[in-house]
């Protein structure tokens, strides 16, 4: 089953995000969260609506866990916690790649839904962390998206690799959204062979986070040429093995 | 796909001949049609083609060894979701000259907006001791045909959300209202939300009957998509980065402004628009009229 989640208009992101700049703690946010909101809309796509009892679950679910990382303190952990509710988020949501596609979505998530947790997790919040401008930004969206593009359900645990790439490696990731970011084939395999090459020791003499985002840009380079995505899994791996050799190649030469 | 040069050999395109792709739609079969109305994210996509392929000429053409293997693969591209994926891949080592059956499903939850079906022929694994200029990496595209359908909305590039403006912080007597989101760079489809106010019967008729609209809907909806139209070029406009000689990546926003922008002033430039629009909006706003040939735009 996938649903439908209502999408924040652009105006009242604005109005709630103008209002709550001025509440002094995230605490103060928990009577401000909503199941719905006036200024939330579905789009003309055939599909369920999400029902307002899954919407309380799910609220229930990630204030829970923002409670066991500090909630309302400052955040514990913010990285084990980004790491756990990522899987939270994309195991119960059970909304499309396609809705989850759209920004206006999750600002209702950040704005109406959870407020407090956002602004807990980043206080203060530059607008992109909780509005309607860039999921590859935003509290809960980039996270959701993150566990997509890795979550393989031929593994035990299909959010096994969420923790083998850090933030800033997934920021890389991001900003080559078309190319390579839009493939969860190309990500999890990438992911794949860059633990196989950690566990061999061949990043051993090199800067790990420079060597990934060297083996990024050798990999946008020949994706123009190489159709990586018309691979199966054994030659793909073959292929970003090779790539990413070639960087970490230069890098010691 | 746009025109790259390949560091290595391709064979000529005659070596390839495909068949167009047909849809299942039930018992159904159809051409690919441009569009699908009323498609949801339930639907998956039951594809289905012909692809005749010359092996013997295509290997000799590229300097690849006589037993080289190559494969069929066809890969997809949504810009609802923004995701690519692999629906099909069959290898087709040894063969001479033959006739091959694709047959694909692509899941409708994973897709959206316009979706990119691209049918390769690839090289599908590293050779190794092959001429120089034979195409040697896995990968290596040999032949490639691409072909779209737009899945959400029907003709519209965009969602649209038919609601109550009462409630909301849209003013509750206006008609409709273009919400526009994000960079130049995002994916337009998730940039762009069309929402009509259900309290205003007539331009709400006119969209529960825009698949067959009267008279009236038709004017109604032709001063919809030219305010639309104004609407998106005023957007891009004011913003500092829609300029000249900006390279848009393609289903960006940026492209679809610059789409727009050249479909209503042709090979005038952003700058000259611009400047054009601070000394005189209102005749600006009256030949956008004229470009969208609005109410039909006879005279």
């Amino acid at each position: 089953m996938s649903y439908l989640y209502p999408r924040l208009i652009g105006g009242r992101a604005q109005q709630l995000f103008d209002e709550f700049a001025a509440v002094p703690s995230p605490n103060d946010l928990v009577d401000r969260a909503r199941t719905h909101d006036d200024s939330a809309v579905y789009v003309a796509t055939g599909g369920a609506r999400v029902p307002v009892e899954k919407l309380s679950a799910l609220s229930t679910a990630v204030r829970d866990l923002a409670r066991e990382h500090g909630f309302p303190h400052k955040a514990q952990r913010a990285g084990e916690f980004d790491v756990a509710l990522a899987r939270l988020l994309h195991r119960s949501m059970e909304v499309m790649p396609a809705e989850a596609a759209a920004r206006e979505m999750w600002a209702f998530l950040s704005l109406v839904l959870l407020p407090d947790v956002a602004y807990w997790r980043f206080p203060a919040p530059p607008g992109d962390r909780v509005m309607h401008t860039d999921i590859t930004r935003h509290v809960f969206g980039r996270l959701w998206w993150r566990a997509d593009l890795i979550h393989d359900l031929a593994r035990e645990d299909p959010y096994e690799v969420l923790e083998i790439l850090g933030e800033a490696d997934f920021d890389q990731v991001y900003s080559r959204r078309k190319q390579i970011g839009a493939s969860p084939t190309i990500v999890r395999n990438l992911i794949r062979v860059w633990s196989e090459l950690r566990e061999n020791g061949e990043l051993a003499l090199v800067n790990d986070r420079q060597a990934f985002r060297n083996t990024l840009m050798v990999l946008n380079r020949v994706v123009p040429f190489l159709s990586l995505n018309a691979l199966d899994d054994h030659a793909l791996v073959g292929e970003l093995r090779r790539i990413a050799r070639q960087a970490i190649g230069r890098m010691q030469s | 796909m746009s025109r790259i040069a390949y560091p290595y050999l391709r064979p000529a395109s005659s070596t390839v001949d495909a068949q167009p792709w047909r849809l299942l739609l039930g018992e159904e079969e159809v051409e690919l049609p441009e569009s699908l109305d009323g498609w949801d994210y339930n639907l998956d996509l039951r594809l289905r083609r012909e692809v005749q392929v010359d092996g013997e000429a295509i290997r000799e053409q590229c300097r690849l060894p006589a037993g080289a293997p190559l494969a069929l693969s066809v890969v997809w591209y949504s810009t609802g979701s923004g995701l690519r994926g692999r629906s099909a891949f069959e290898r087709l080592d040894g063969r001479g000259y033959a006739t091959h059956h694709l047959d694909l499903t692509i899941a409708g939850a994973e897709v959206g907006g316009v979706l990119s079906i691209d049918t390769l022929l690839v090289v599908p694994e590293a050779l190794a001791e092959v001429d120089a200029l034979a195409p040697h990496r896995a990968g290596s595209m040999l032949w490639e045909h691409r072909s779209e359908i737009r899945l959400q909305g029907g003709a519209s590039q965009f969602p649209i959300a038919v609601v109550d403006f009462g409630p909301s912080t849209l003013p509750d007597t206006a008609a409709w209202h273009l919400e526009v989101s994000g960079s130049m760079d995002s994916a337009a489809m998730g940039s762009l939300l069309l929402l009509v106010n259900e309290r205003n019967k007539a331009v709400a008729e006119a969209f529960s009957r825009a698949g067959k609209p009267r008279q009236a809907d038709s004017l109604v909806l032709s001063a919809v998509y030219a305010d639309v139209a104004r609407t998106m070029v005023e957007h891009a406009l004011s913003r500092e980065d829609f300029v000249d000689d900006a390279n848009y990546g393609e289903e960006t926003l940026g492209a679809l402004m610059l789409d727009v922008f050249r479909q209503m002033f042709g090979a005038r430039t952003i700058k000259d628009v611009r400047l054009r629009m601070q000394d005189s909006p209102s005749l600006m706003a009256t030949e956008m009229q004229a470009a969208v040939g609005i109410f039909g735009g006879d005279s």
